[in-house]
């Protein structure tokens, strides 16, 4: 999340929240704080701009829709609010597989150009490849991924969102981590030599700007 | 090639990802964001627009009774999900249940009524995050968009739709009935129910007690899987059960479209608002206006449409069709209040319209002790327990139909 100079107190913070059920301007400030950690987050699971940018846009209308009967009271509860919201929206995104073809075919692109970039340092993690490695793991474990890894969220936080407790929290990232390793030196392994794969794609999809 | 948490860190940090949002994005969704809050609170909700060519016609072509029991129909399976009433949350008993419940992301069942013991209706329901539910009954397939307000019937024999958008659905009851499990299951107010065989498993349950609900949660005693859930209130039972989670569901069966071969009968909009005991007033009235000024035997929705057709609505001194909209709305909001309390007795089966102390409907407010009594001269009392009406023939409307 990112939150700037001009930040409030917790108990100001407290205050827009109740302001922003009933009054739409200190409904603009709270988003005008959270937009970029959401944004970011739809980023990190969905590879795609223009993926991201339709997800966040759901989580936002949906916050507006349900602002009024938010039980939460602090704004510690509205990002968790917020972050579970975009959760349950990205896999309802990624539910269309071809949604989830066209994330995939994107990130491979996109690979494959890095890796052309980068052979004399091929050790090197990079983004479309942790990206589809990522996507290979449960939606529980690319949301704790995803929080901890990319949002350095704390695990006290990213169990309320998960609605688990914050050691099983840690346990679904180490074995997510582990997987994930397992997952790269395989691909690395067998990618290396490969330079087939989706050339008819090539032009078809836009891939992520890197 | 990172090992730890820390070496995790450290790769991502030198990883290339443009996270940087749009501007233009940011600003626009913004707008969009602000629009909806506004148009969700109302404020800048357009004036409802009548698609009625006049007033004459209003009253003549039959299309307000249509679109009367369309609302009907509508109110009446929305109205049923209101007897939910979660409470807080942080149970720890029900932990692994709840967890189990809470990581769905499907969920099919079977759910039954029973009245006096005798099943009165039953149905298979479907749901589907975020929000979607399809609960088919013979005849008659209603599906919902929770989040959007959005719902439509399917009656299947007749191949009729009726879709209907309900805005202000700010009740915190007013959610799919996932959804709202999964607030009640942790409450504080849970005790433990025992033990007993369902369908096989050994379950252990959890009763919740609220205003007039009792509420029971069986889960499987080994695997904390849901098993069913009970609903009692008076002679009223509702039962759901044979629980399937995260079950694979297409996206096809929660489609808000009505197929092809189906005629669209009514497109209905309407505000949730707050239902008040003066709409359900008028819906009986109405209702026996339409049944010679005779109260009807019960309050069946699928015998609305019918009584309505028959009403003299210049007896209503419709003036407008602003005042014909205000009208239509109150009739649905009547049915919402209809469904929506609990503990109710209708009792107008053969009572003259305008009879005095001949008490027709009574139903107790929320946590009052007392009930509202509403008498066929259309009058209303409050009344303590003890001297109430002492026939409870009709408690339970029957499920919606055409």
């Amino acid at each position: 999340m990112t939150i700037g100079a001009m930040a409030p107190s917790p108990d100001e913070a407290e205050q827009l929240l109740r302001r922003a059920r009933r009054d739409g301007q200190a409904l603009g400030r709270l988003y005008d704080r959270h937009y970029d950690g959401v944004y970011r987050y739809c980023v990190h699971r969905l590879f795609l701009r223009e993926a991201a940018e339709d997800v966040t846009s759901e989580v936002f209308l949906q916050v507006a829709r349900q602002i009024r009967t938010f039980a939460g009271a602090t704004e510690s509860d509205f990002r968790n609010w917020l972050y579970a919201v975009a959760g349950r929206q990205v896999a309802a995104y990624l539910r269309k597989a071809a949604r989830r073809k066209a994330l995939l075919e994107a990130a491979a692109y996109q690979g494959r150009l890095t890796a052309s970039r980068t052979e004399d340092c091929q050790d090197e993690l990079d983004w479309p490849s942790l990206y589809q490695a990522i996507a290979g793991l449960s939606e529980r474990e690319q949301t704790v991924v995803t929080l901890r890894g990319f949002e350095e969220l704390p695990y006290e936080q990213i169990a309320v969102v998960l609605n688990v407790k914050p050691a099983a929290a840690r346990v679904v990232f180490s074995r997510a981590l582990k997987k994930l390793k397992k997952r790269l030196l395989k691909s690395m392994g067998s990618a290396r030599g490969d330079t087939s794969c989706l050339a008819t794609k090539r032009n078809s999809r836009r891939p992520w700007r890197s | 090639m990172f090992g730890n948490e820390e070496e995790f860190a450290k790769a991502v940090a030198k990883l290339n990802v443009d996270a940087q949002p749009r501007p233009e994005h940011q600003a626009e969704l913004r707008r969009r964001m602000l629009a909806a809050f506004d148009q969700a609170r109302g404020e800048t909700a357009a004036p409802g627009g009548s698609r009625l060519a006049g007033l004459r016609s209003l009253i003549v072509n039959r299309r307000f009774m249509r679109v009367a029991a369309a609302a009907a129909i509508v109110v009446c399976v929305v109205g049923v999900v209101a007897v939910w009433n979660p409470t807080a949350r942080s149970g720890v008993a029900l932990a692994a249940v709840r967890q189990r419940v809470e990581q769905a992301r499907t969920a099919c069942f079977k759910l039954t009524w029973y009245r006096d013991g005798k099943v009165e209706y039953s149905g298979e329901v479907k749901w589907r995050e975020p929000g979607l539910m399809r609960w088919e009954v013979p005849g008659m397939i209603t599906i919902y968009d929770w989040d959007k307000g959005k719902f439509v019937v399917l009656m299947t024999e007749a191949r009729t739709a009726h879709s209907a958008e309900i805005s202000d659905l700010d009740n915190p009851y007013h959610r799919d009935w996932i959804h709202n499990l999964k607030e009640m299951i942790g409450s504080e107010s849970a005790e433990e129910a025992g033990r007993k065989d369902v369908s096989g498993p050994q379950a252990k349950g959890w009763r919740f007690r609220e205003e007039g609900w009792v509420c029971t949660i069986w889960a499987d005693a080994k695997t904390a899987e849901l098993l069913e859930v009970e609903f009692q209130t008076g002679n009223t039972r509702m039962v759901m059960s044979e629980f399937v989670l995260d079950a694979e569901l297409e996206e096809s069966l929660f489609s808000l479209t009505p197929p092809a071969d189906y005629a669209c009968h009514t497109q209905l909009q309407m505000k949730a608002g707050e239902p008040a005991e003066k709409d359900l007033i008028l819906l009986v009235r109405v209702w026996a206006m339409g049944n010679g000024d005779a109260f009807p035997d019960s309050l069946d929705a699928r015998q609305f449409s019918s009584a309505a057709a028959k009403v003299d609505w210049t007896r209503l001194e419709i003036k407008s069709q602003e005042e014909a909209k205000q009208v239509q709305d109150a009739i649905s909001r009547g049915f919402w209040f209809l469904y929506s309390a609990y503990d109710r007795t209708y009792a107008g089966k053969g009572v003259r319209l305008g009879q005095k102390e001949t008490p027709v409907f009574w139903y107790r407010p929320g946590k009052s002790k007392n009930y509202r009594v509403i008498y066929a001269d259309l009058s209303v009392k409050d009344v303590p327990p003890e001297e109430l009406p002492k026939t409870r023939s009709e408690t339970q409307p029957a499920p919606a139909g055409d």
